[in-house]
């Protein structure tokens, strides 16, 4: 999906989905990478990276017990739809087999992704890839909510919901929940997280 | 230059087609040209069928040529045609014995000065998405070897197509995903904004969200996106 929408969509372990969330927070990593290039990015070892590319995002991931991440962008021609990321625990890198595998397989799942779409409405978005848990529309609710409480347009809103979710530690879909629940107001106060 | 050079470099540049960009014309009418060149044949025609599944034509090496195959079209009938329909080659090396199969395509193809063509279909795997035409001024047969050559030829020239197609139906499926995930994006945050300026509940938003569209003849989409932009103020949603 577009960098102005991208988030997480499904993972396959609770860890999986915890990273995710993290780049999505720190707007950082292996993902965003892979899908602003349209090419693969891998770290073999994130403890023994030769250049540091993800300074925010590699301590709270080695923390985790990741140690390897591979990222491969979904393509439709030239265009990006999504990347899948995958995550192991030991440092090394995709064997041959292994990296061609994962080239195809990202292949099947982006034709799959436009398959399902094609046979839904045009303007709707495909019931099977709105994300299990509707934590996307939460965050975009909060989004909503946020923007109104801070006077500010929605993209900006997005940028405080999750430079607020790094500071207070938690996952953004989290803090979106508190926010449509009204647990939480960003308006209230602008320095820490605390409810309003 | 060498017949193997110039084989080669037609090779090439059929296969360059597949990762350049892509200008399906520039590549039928080299086609249409390197076959008069390296195989004996003194005019090629190339038919295309179109989204409509209609065939059109799409190259020619000579005007005589363009106006025989535009006459295969508008007759319904001709050589090109039968490759097309029967996904075979579909060769006749003597056209004076030609008028009981094609009445009409015969007398024009003699008139035009042919004797013999070899129409070859444009085919991968079960498509088959057009014809190669090969007209020839004498009668006779040519070698097996030339056949099989043009065949390849076309062949490549048919995996271009395929995949050009393949791509960009990838591509406009891509965009529809990007519109279709916009859209929902939209709503949500259109929903968070009037729940939070109304302090109603999201359900009570996206009711009257749609109320609004409703009301006012508009898709939700639309005014969704109004709304975040803020071109279409949030009071004036909730009234």
């Amino acid at each position: 999906m577009s960098g102005r929408n991208s988030g997480p969509v499904c993972s396959s372990s609770h860890r999986a989905g915890v990273l995710e969330d993290l780049q999505f927070s720190l707007g950082e990593g292996p993902c965003q990478d892979a899908f602003a290039t349209g090419e693969p990015v891998g770290e073999p070892d994130l403890a023994h990276a030769v250049v540091a590319r993800w300074p925010s995002f590699t301590p709270p991931a080695l923390a985790t017990g990741t140690r390897g991440v591979f990222a491969f962008p979904l393509l439709a021609g030239t265009s990006r739809i999504g990347v899948l990321t995958l995550y192991q625990d030991t440092a090394g890198r995709l064997s041959d087999e292994q990296a061609a595998d994962s080239l195809v397989v990202a292949d099947v799942v982006a034709q799959r992704m436009l398959t399902t779409q094609s046979r839904s409405e045009p303007d709707v978005l495909a019931e099977e890839l709105i994300d299990a848990g509707a934590h996307r529309a939460e965050v975009h609710q909060a989004s909503g909510m946020v923007a109104v409480q801070l006077r500010v347009g929605v993209a900006e809103a997005l940028v405080r919901l999750r430079a607020h979710a790094y500071a207070t530690g938690r996952p953004v879909a989290d803090v979106a929940a508190d926010i449509v629940a009204r647990r939480l107001s960003l308006g209230d106060d602008r320095t820490s997280g605390g409810p309003g | 230059m060498a017949r193997e050079d110039l084989l080669a470099q037609t090779f090439v540049q059929l296969a360059d087609s597949l990762v350049d960009d892509f200008d399906i014309i520039e590549m039928l009418t080299v086609l249409a040209d390197r076959c008069t060149e390296l195989v004996d044949a003194d005019a090629a025609g190339i038919l295309l069928v179109d989204p409509g599944g209609n065939l059109r034509l799409m190259a020619a090496s000579t005007e005589q040529a363009r106006l025989l195959e535009l006459f295969q079209l508008q007759n319904d009938e001709g050589p090109c045609l039968e490759a097309h329909a029967t996904g075979e080659p579909v060769i006749h090396v003597d056209l004076l014995s030609a008028g009981e199969r094609w009445p009409r395509f015969t007398p024009e193809a003699l008139n035009a000065g042919f004797q013999s063509v070899y129409a070859l279909p444009l085919r991968l795997r079960a498509d088959v998405i057009g014809a190669l035409n090969l007209f020839r001024t004498e009668s006779g047969a040519i070698p097996e070897a030339d056949v099989r050559l043009a065949q390849a030829m076309a062949d490549v020239a048919s995996i271009a197509i395929l995949q050009d197609q393949a791509i960009r139906e990838s591509q406009i499926r891509a965009g529809e995903l990007q519109h279709a995930l916009d859209s929902r994006v939209a709503i949500e945050q259109a929903k968070g904004m009037l729940a939070e300026r109304t302090r109603v509940d999201m359900d009570e938003a996206f009711r009257r969200l749609r109320a609004y569209a409703r009301n006012h003849n508009r898709q939700l989409t639309a005014v969704a996106v109004e709304i975040v932009a803020g071109t279409l103020a949030l009071d004036d949603v909730s009234a």
